[in-house]
């Protein structure tokens, strides 16, 4: 409460704030709008049968379920920034920009706006052609084709663009807090399937033990993926500079997180399981083979069709592989170890340069691998529930959980970053 | 076994918070995301009750 007084007080916090919840209920009265002639209820099936669909449709705010006009939503965005990264490796060039301070990320954020426009317009098509033509549209002529391509398109540029602007005069990271909002959006329907399956016409006894229980799973869930995100492996460095003749010294540490690349592994991995599916069904091939079940995560840990879950092994390597892969992208031991050596630290028993840069491999090595254990065990999370008691893909189980919580925690601390002054004597007590 | 012995030590070698803070922030988290989906969920049964008043 003393937090909340704290920053109604502080005007410009205050309006920022302001600023940012009217865009994002504005992006969400958006989601609500259908778009003209579509069958609305075209992919509530599909989406039902295909984890990694229903995982897209969380991540629009339901926008494809209902499709709306909002259907593509940030997600066009956020290919768009993964792909760049993945550039970086190829061309050095871009490499060069990304590390060319304020300026080069400014130009980075521009093709990523830029790409993420061109992936938008490519997705709509894609969605109004090939789905089109097997029911998608009313009428598959020419202009609903071109206008329902236009709308997508034109919507999921202007959601982009908001979120850059929340980033620059509200608060927290624009692009997140819409993807927050988008998940956020899909609780209550998560509650209503969770009170159907376990709490409807129960004895008071059974209502108020599976309550319990349903809370404390939930808590726990919770807690873990907080555990998993905070959670680090800390090198100590010590540092020791000649200033104005005098050697000054210090130390600190050099953190590596157990997650690094966040959720980025595990959408890599469903999107790469996903695409036989999705391009057999924009080709409008048969996907009830064998194989096709097996890709598909909903259809994991069914007692009745065991040999699906073959699928688990494949998608836990894959979360294995794209953890390493991406992590390679962010940090760069080489590039780590020559900072060392550029500001005069040095990790404790380690000869700077070569020795420094392969130690942190060295370490980095567990660490990620710890790291994918955990992730798996969150991104398996809503394919047990779906395969043992047949639950829907849930909201807050799985990915979203990682944004959630990395959001959540992200936008708390720039908040309590504003009102540190006043926020001495009780740091971290937004919650 | 050598693999799941490093593992293990690797994981007593980091750095995580401690259980009251871990607590505290999912139930900050829990009542943050309860709250908001509540006021979405009254935004968008708006929106509907809205669209098909429109419709009709």
């Amino acid at each position: 409460m003393r937090t909340l007084k704290l920053i109604f007080r502080k005007k410009n916090l205050r309006n920022r704030l302001l600023l940012t919840i009217l865009i994002l209920i504005g992006i969400q009265m958006a989601a609500g709008i259908p778009t003209p002639g579509v069958n609305v209820d075209y992919f509530k099936q599909i989406i039902e049968n295909n984890g990694s669909m229903s995982l897209l449709n969380i991540l629009s705010g339901n926008g494809l379920g209902q499709l709306s006009i909002s259907m593509l939503s940030v997600s066009p965005y956020i290919t768009a920034s993964i792909i760049l990264q993945l550039l970086t490796v190829v061309f050095p060039q871009l490499e060069e920009i990304q590390k060319d301070g304020e300026t080069g990320q400014e130009r980075m954020k521009l093709y990523t706006i830029i790409l993420g426009a061109a992936l938008a317009l490519m997705e709509a098509v894609g969605f109004a052609v090939g789905f089109g033509r097997q029911g998608l549209l009313v009428e598959y002529k020419w202009y609903w084709v071109l206008c329902v391509s236009a709308i997508w398109t034109v919507v999921a540029i202007i959601i982009t663009l908001l979120g850059e602007f929340i980033e620059k005069k509200g608060i927290g990271q624009g692009i997140s807090l819409i993807l927050l909002f988008n998940i956020l959006s899909s609780y209550p329907s998560d509650a209503m399937t969770l009170y159907q399956k376990f709490l409807k016409e129960q004895t008071v006894g059974n209502t108020v033990i599976h309550l319990f229980v349903i809370l404390f799973c939930i808590t726990l869930l919770f807690s873990f993926t907080i555990y998993v995100q905070e959670a680090e492996k800390r090198i100590p460095v010590t540092y020791s500079q000649k200033l104005r003749g005098r050697v000054m010294s210090g130390s600190s540490y050099f953190p590596i997180k157990l997650i690094p690349g966040t959720v980025v592994p595990i959408i890599f991995a469903s999107s790469l399981m996903t695409m036989p599916t999705l391009i057999a069904s924009i080709f409008g091939k048969d996907t009830k083979y064998w194989i096709f079940n097996m890709l598909n995560n909903m259809k994991w840990f069914d007692r009745d069709h065991p040999s699906y879950s073959v699928g688990v092994i494949i998608y836990v390597f894959l979360i294995f592989a794209f953890s390493y892969f991406y992590t390679s992208l962010i940090i760069n031991p080489v590039d780590v170890a020559n900072n060392f050596k550029k500001s005069g630290g040095m990790i404790n028993g380690i000869r700077p340069g070569k020795p420094t840069s392969e130690y942190i491999e060295n370490q980095m090595k567990y660490t990620i691998a710890l790291g994918a254990i955990a992730l798996s065990m969150i991104a398996l999370v809503p394919c047990i529930l779906a395969g043992l008691f047949g639950l829907n893909r849930l909201a807050f189980a799985g990915t979203s959980i990682i944004i959630t919580v990395g959001v959540i925690l992200d936008t708390r601390d720039k908040i309590l970053a504003e009102i540190q002054p006043e926020m001495k004597y009780s740091r971290r007590s937004i919650f | 076994m050598n693999l799941l012995n490093r593992l293990k030590k690797e994981y007593a070698t980091l750095y995580t918070p401690d259980k009251e803070s871990v607590l505290k922030s999912a139930a900050g988290v829990m009542v943050s995301s309860a709250v908001i989906s509540v006021i979405l969920f009254g935004i968008s049964t708006g929106m509907t009750q809205l669209i098909g008043l429109l419709i009709k």
